[in-house]
C-alpha cells in the first residue's frame, strides 16, 4: 500500500513539474466539485468527452449538463447512441437522425455514416472549450499519462479543445517507462492482426514551443492548460 | 579549401541579428541540458542506447522484414524506396489518385532530405508544415537551421513579416499575439486538409509500430485527423522492441530540450477502428483509414556497409551535438548548405547529398569533442570526421601545401628543426617588443587578423635538454617528458620549467632526445601515413629509458600518445603491444602531480585571483578537470570560475587556415568569458591553448596574462 502511495506522490510531483495542473480527489463529490468549479471558472459551455469509466461513476456528463455545459460524446458509437436517445435504431433511421444534424442527406451505409461522423466530430473537437478523457494509467518516473485506444477520438479530444482534463484512477500508476511497456504489451486492443492497440498516446505536461522568440515554454498547438484529476480510490 | 563556404561563414559572422539569436539559443539550450541531465546516470543510459542501436543496425535486414510483416498485418500499406525520387513519386502518385489538393505535414528531417514538400508543391498541391518552426522556414523559403529548432535564427519581426504576407493583414510582432496568430492559422490548415504526412522517430519491428514525438501537439493532430496518411521512415529508425524504443525516449528529450519526456509521444500501430452502430461494426475509426509507410534507404545501406561510418546511423536526431558545437554557435544551420548541420551533418551530407560539400564542411570541425561528450547514442562524431578526411586523402591525395608540411617536413624531426630555424630568421623584421608577431605580411596576414603569433625560439628545447638525456640513476619514478611542438619551438622556457618542477617533486625526469611531433596535425587532416610513421618513431623514442611515466603539457599530444597510437598501430601486433604499454604510462602533468600528491612546492603568499580554462583534450579527451583546479588552489591562488570554462578556445590547427574568421569568433567568445571574471591571469594546461589565448589577448592589447599550469606551479610567471 505504501508503495502505491509513493508512486502516486511521485506521479503528482513529476506531472506538475512538466506543466500539468494536478488535483487529487478523495471522494466522488470532491471530484465532481472540482470539474464543476473548473468549467465555471473558465467559462466553459461545451465539452467533448471520450469513453471513461470514472466519468460514468461520477455521472459527470449529467452533472455538467445540469450546470449548463453541453457535453458531446466523441466515440462514434456513443455519439450515434446519443442521437437515438439510447434506443436500438436500424441503420436507415440512424442515417435520418444524422442527416438532421449534419445538414446533408446521409445514405444508410456504414461507410457514409463514418465519413459524415468524422466531419462533424472534427468541428466538435475544434469548437469545444474542454476535452475530457480518461488515461489508462500514469507513469510515476516521468509524470506521463498513457491512453490506449483504437478509434482515435480520445487523442483528438485531448489535443484540439481549448482546455483538456484527464481523469485518472489513483491506483493505476506504473513506476517507470519499462513497467509501462510491460503493461502495454499485455493489451492487444482486439483488432485482428494488431499486436498493440492502434493508438498509444503518452502525454507529459502541457504542449510547448520555443519557436517564437520571447515566448519560451509558451502554449503551442494543443490545449492552453492540462488538468489531471486523480481519484484516490 | 572552399572559397564559397568561407564566404558563407563570413556572411553568417557579420549578421548581427543572427549572432544575437544564436547567443539566446546557446544560453537556453545550456540551461536545458543541465535540467535534462539531472537525476540520471547519463553514461549508463547512453551505453545502453549505443548497444541497442548497434544491434539494430547489425540486424537491419531481418528487422525490416519483421517490421513490414507486422505493419502489414495491422493494415498498413508498406513500401520501400531506394532513393528520394522513388519516395516523392510514390507519395505524389498517391495524392493524385486520391485527388488530394491540400496536405498537412508534421516535421520530418527525412522529408527535408528528399525534398518532398517542394516536389508536391511543384505539382500544384498545397502542403502546410505544422511545426511552428518548420512553418516559419517554409514561408521564408529556407532550410531548417537546426534539426530540432528549424527557425532558431528568426526574430519576431521576421516571423511577423512572413505571416503578414501569408494572411494579407498586418500581424503584430509581439511574441504572444504572434504565437496566437500562428496557432490560429495552423488550426485552419488542420481542418481544411485532406491528407497527412509525418516522419517517425522510432519504428518497432516486433509490433509494426511507428513512434512520433512532438512537443507542440501538431504530430498528434496530423497523424489522426486526415483519413489518408503517409509516414516516411528512414530504415535506420527500426529497432527490435518496445524496450529499445524506451532507451531512445529516456534520452531524446532530455538531451535536446531538457525535459524528461517529449510532451506527445504517439505509438501508432496500423489503422484503427470505431465501435458498432446499429449492430454493424464500422470498418474504420477517426484516425487514418489508409496508412502508408514508406521505408527509405537513400544512402543508408551504403553507410551501413561502410565499417568507418556505420555508427552515424545510430543518430536519433536529438540535435544536442549542435547545441554544444562552438562552430554551430557561430554560424547556425543554414551555412551548412544542405539539411543536416554540425559534425553529424557533415557525415550525413556525404551520404545523402553531396560529398564535395561534406569535405568542405569537415574543415570547419575543431575537434573539440563537445559533441562526442554529449551524444546520447555514443557516436564518436569527431572520429567520424577524421575518417571522412582520411577517406578524401586516400581518394584524392593531400593538397600540395599539406603534403609538403606533413609528408616532407613534419615526418622528419631534423627537417622540421631546420624549417623552424629558417622561419625564426625570417620572422625577425616582424617581431614586436614582446617577441610576438602582431602582423604577418600578405598572403599570410589573415592568420594574424585575430591572434598574434609567438616568435619562434632559435634556442630549441631539444638543445637545452641535452643534460637531461637519461634519468638520474637510482631515483624513482622515472618520468620521460614529451614536450610537443609548441613547447619545443615557441615556449622552450616552459619546457625548462617543467623539468625544474618535476625535480622539485623529487622524481627523476628526463627528455628522450629522439622524440618527434606526435603527428596530430597530419592525423586529423587525414594523413594517416605520416601519423603512423611518427607514431612508430615516438613509440621507440619514448620506450628508451623504460620510463614509469611519460608526461605531457599539451593534452592534444597526450590523446595521440595514449589513445590514437594504439589505434594507428592496430594492424601491427608487435608495435601495437608497445603502443599499449606506452599508453598506460602517459599522464598529463597535472594528473601526475595529483597522483604524486598535491603538496605544492611553491606557494604564493599574495592573495591572488586567477581563472582557469579547460583545454578540450584535457577535459573531454582525458577526463581531467578537477586535478588542475586542486593544484591551483593548493598553490595558494583563489580560483574564479569563468562562464563555459570548458568551451573551446578556437585553436583548430588546419581550421585556422581554412576559416580564420570562424576561429576568431570562437576565440572572442572565450576571451569575453575570461574578461568577465575580472581576474588578471588565466591559467590553462595546454600549450596550444596558451598560444591561442596569448595571441588573442596580445592582439587586443589586453593586460590579462596567460599562464600554463607548469609555469604557475614552478613560480615562473
Amino acid at each position: 500500500m505504501s508503495d502505491k502511495i509513493e508512486l502516486l506522490e511521485r506521479f503528482k510531483t513529476e506531472a506538475a513539474l512538466s506543466g500539468a495542473q494536478v488535483t487529487l480527489a478523495s471522494s466522488a463529490d470532491q471530484a465532481v466539485d472540482f470539474v464543476l468549479g473548473l468549467v465555471k471558472d473558465k467559462g466553459i459551455t461545451t465539452a467533448v468527452k471520450s469513453a471513461s469509466p470514472i466519468a460514468e461513476r461520477l455521472d459527470l456528463a449529467a452533472r455538467l449538463t445540469k450546470a449548463g455545459v453541453k457535453v458531446m460524446e466523441t466515440s462514434i458509437a456513443q455519439w450515434a447512441a446519443g442521437l437515438a436517445r439510447g434506443k436500438d435504431v436500424p441503420m436507415d433511421k440512424l442515417a435520418e437522425l444524422i442527416s438532421a444534424v449534419s445538414g446533408e442527406k446521409v445514405p444508410p451505409e456504414p461507410e457514409a455514416i463514418l465519413r459524415v461522423a468524422r466531419r462533424i466530430m472534427k468541428d466538435m473537437y475544434a469548437g469545444a472549450g474542454l476535452g475530457i478523457t480518461e488515461a489508462d494509467f500514469g507513469i510515476a518516473e516521468t509524470g506521463t499519462l498513457v491512453t490506449l485506444e483504437n478509434e482515435g477520438n480520445a487523442r483528438l479530444a485531448a489535443a484540439l479543445p481549448r482546455l483538456h482534463l484527464t481523469l485518472l484512477d489513483g491506483t493505476h500508476i506504473a513506476s517507470s517507462l519499462a513497467d509501462a511497456a510491460e503493461l502495454i504489451k499485455g493489451s492487444s486492443g482486439g483488432i485482428p492482426g494488431h499486436k498493440l492497440p492502434t493508438f498509444i498516446t503518452y502525454l507529459t505536461g502541457r504542449n510547448t514551443t520555443a519557436d517564437i522568440p520571447g515566448a519560451i515554454f509558451a502554449r503551442a498547438q494543443g490545449p492552453a492548460e492540462e488538468y489531471i484529476l486523480i481519484l484516490k480510490a | 579549401m572552399s572559397g564559397k563556404l568561407r564566404k558563407q561563414v563570413r556572411q553568417a559572422l557579420a549578421d548581427e541579428t543572427l549572432q544575437a539569436a544564436l547567443s539566446r539559443f546557446t544560453m537556453l539550450t545550456k540551461f536545458g541540458r543541465q535540467m535534462g541531465m539531472t537525476g540520471i546516470d547519463f553514461e549508463a543510459l547512453r551505453q545502453d542506447l549505443h548497444k541497442r542501436k548497434a544491434r539494430a543496425i547489425d540486424n537491419l535486414p531481418t528487422l525490416i522484414k519483421e517490421f513490414k510483416e507486422n505493419a502489414s498485418a495491422a493494415g498498413v500499406v508498406i513500401s520501400e524506396a531506394e532513393n528520394a525520387g522513388q519516395v516523392n513519386d510514390y507519395i505524389a502518385g498517391l495524392a493524385r489518385r486520391r485527388g488530394i489538393r491540400h496536405i498537412i505535414k508534421s516535421k520530418s528531417m527525412l522529408t527535408e532530405e528528399i525534398g518532398l514538400r517542394h516536389h508536391l508543391e511543384h505539382l500544384g498541391i498545397r502542403v502546410d508544415e505544422t511545426d511552428i518552426g518548420e512553418r516559419i522556414v517554409q514561408l521564408a523559403g529556407e532550410k531548417p537551421a537546426h534539426i530540432v529548432g528549424p527557425a532558431i535564427h528568426k526574430t519576431t519581426e521576421q516571423i511577423a513579416f512572413l505571416f503578414t504576407e501569408l494572411l494579407g493583414e498586418q500581424i503584430s510582432s509581439e511574441s504572444q499575439p504572434l504565437l496566437d496568430t500562428v496557432r490560429g492559422s495552423l488550426r485552419q490548415s488542420y481542418l481544411d486538409a485532406d491528407m497527412g504526412i509525418s516522419g517517425a522517430n522510432i519504428a518497432i519491428a516486433e509490433t509494426g509500430t511507428i513512434v512520433i514525438l512532438t512537443n507542440e501537439g501538431n504530430g498528434q493532430i496530423v497523424t489522426t485527423l486526415s483519413p489518408l496518411q503517409v509516414a516516411v521512415v528512414g530504415i535506420e529508425k527500426i529497432m527490435p522492441g518496445f524496450e529499445d524504443a524506451n532507451a531512445v525516449l529516456r534520452l531524446l528529450s532530455r538531451s535536446c530540450v531538457g525535459t524528461k519526456m517529449t510532451v506527445y509521444t504517439s505509438f501508432i500501430t496500423g489503422t484503427g477502428r470505431a465501435g458498432a452502430i446499429s449492430g454493424t461494426q464500422l470498418s474504420g475509426g477517426q484516425g487514418p483509414r489508409e496508412l502508408h509507410i514508406v521505408l527509405v534507404d537513400n544512402g543508408r545501406n551504403r553507410m551501413r556497409d561502410s565499417d568507418d561510418f556505420r555508427e552515424a546511423l545510430y543518430c536519433i536526431k536529438c540535435g544536442v551535438c549542435l547545441n554544444v558545437c562552438p562552430v554551430f554557435a557561430s554560424l547556425s544551420g543554414q551555412t551548412y548548405g544542405h539539411v543536416y548541420q554540425g559534425g553529424i551533418g557533415t557525415i550525413l551530407t556525404a551520404f545523402y547529398h553531396d560529398r564535395k560539400r561534406s569535405r568542405d564542411l569537415s574543415e570547419m570541425c575543431l575537434g573539440c569533442m563537445s559533441c562526442k561528450s554529449v551524444c546520447p547514442a555514443g557516436i564518436d562524431i569527431p572520429g567520424l570526421i577524421r575518417k571522412m578526411r582520411a577517406q578524401h586523402v586516400r581518394e584524392q591525395g593531400l593538397p600540395a601545401g599539406k603534403r609538403l608540411a606533413y609528408g616532407t617536413i613534419l615526418k622528419h624531426p631534423s627537417r622540421l628543426e631546420s624549417a623552424v630555424r629558417a622561419c625564426a630568421k625570417l620572422q625577425e623584421p616582424f617581431l614586436d617588443a614582446d617577441s610576438m608577431i602582431n602582423r604577418l605580411p600578405y598572403p599570410l596576414s589573415f592568420i594574424t587578423d585575430t591572434i598574434s603569433l609567438p616568435g619562434l625560439n632559435t634556442n630549441l628545447l631539444r638543445s637545452r635538454m641535452i643534460g637531461y638525456a637519461s634519468p638520474a640513476p637510482g631515483k624513482a619514478p622515472k618520468v620521460a617528458f614529451y614536450s610537443g611542438c609548441v613547447t619545443s619551438f615557441a615556449y622552450p622556457g616552459l619546457g625548462e620549467d617543467v623539468m625544474r618542477l618535476l625535480e622539485k617533486y623529487g622524481v627523476a625526469p628526463y627528455y628522450p632526445q629522439e622524440q618527434a611531433c606526435c603527428g596530430a596535425p597530419a592525423y586529423f587532416s587525414g594523413d594517416s601515413d605520416t601519423a603512423l610513421a611518427l607514431a612508430m618513431r615516438n613509440i621507440q623514442a619514448l620506450s628508451s629509458g623504460d620510463p614509469d611515466y611519460i608526461i605531457t603539457v599539451c593534452p592534444g599530444c597526450a590523446v595521440m600518445l595514449k589513445q590514437e597510437f594504439p589505434n594507428l598501430t592496430s594492424s601491427q601486433p608487435v608495435l601495437h603491444e608497445s603502443a599499449l604499454r606506452l599508453s598506460g604510462r602517459v599522464r598529463d602533468l597535472s594528473q601526475l602531480l595529483a597522483e604524486l600528491g598535491t603538496k605544492p612546492v611553491v606557494k604564493t603568499s599574495e592573495e591572488k585571483k586567477v581563472t582557469y580554462h579547460d583545454p578540450c583534450h584535457l577535459k573531454r579527451g582525458l577526463g581531467i578537470f578537477d586535478e588542475p583546479r586542486k593544484l591551483i588552489e593548493a598553490a595558494g591562488y583563489r580560483l574564479v570560475e569563468m562562464n563555459d570554462s570548458d568551451a573551446c578556445c578556437g585553436f583548430g590547427g588546419d581550421t585556422l587556415l581554412a576559416h580564420p574568421e570562424l576561429c576568431g569568433s570562437i576565440l572572442q567568445r572565450k576571451l569575453g568569458n575570461i574578461e568577465a571574471t575580472g581576474t588578471d591571469t588565466v591559467v590553462t594546461a595546454c600549450t596550444a591553448c596558451v598560444l591561442q589565448l596569448r595571441g588573442g589577448l596580445h592582439k587586443k592589447n589586453s593586460p590579462i596574462k596567460v599562464v600554463h599550469i607548469a609555469e604557475l606551479l614552478a613560480g615562473q610567471h
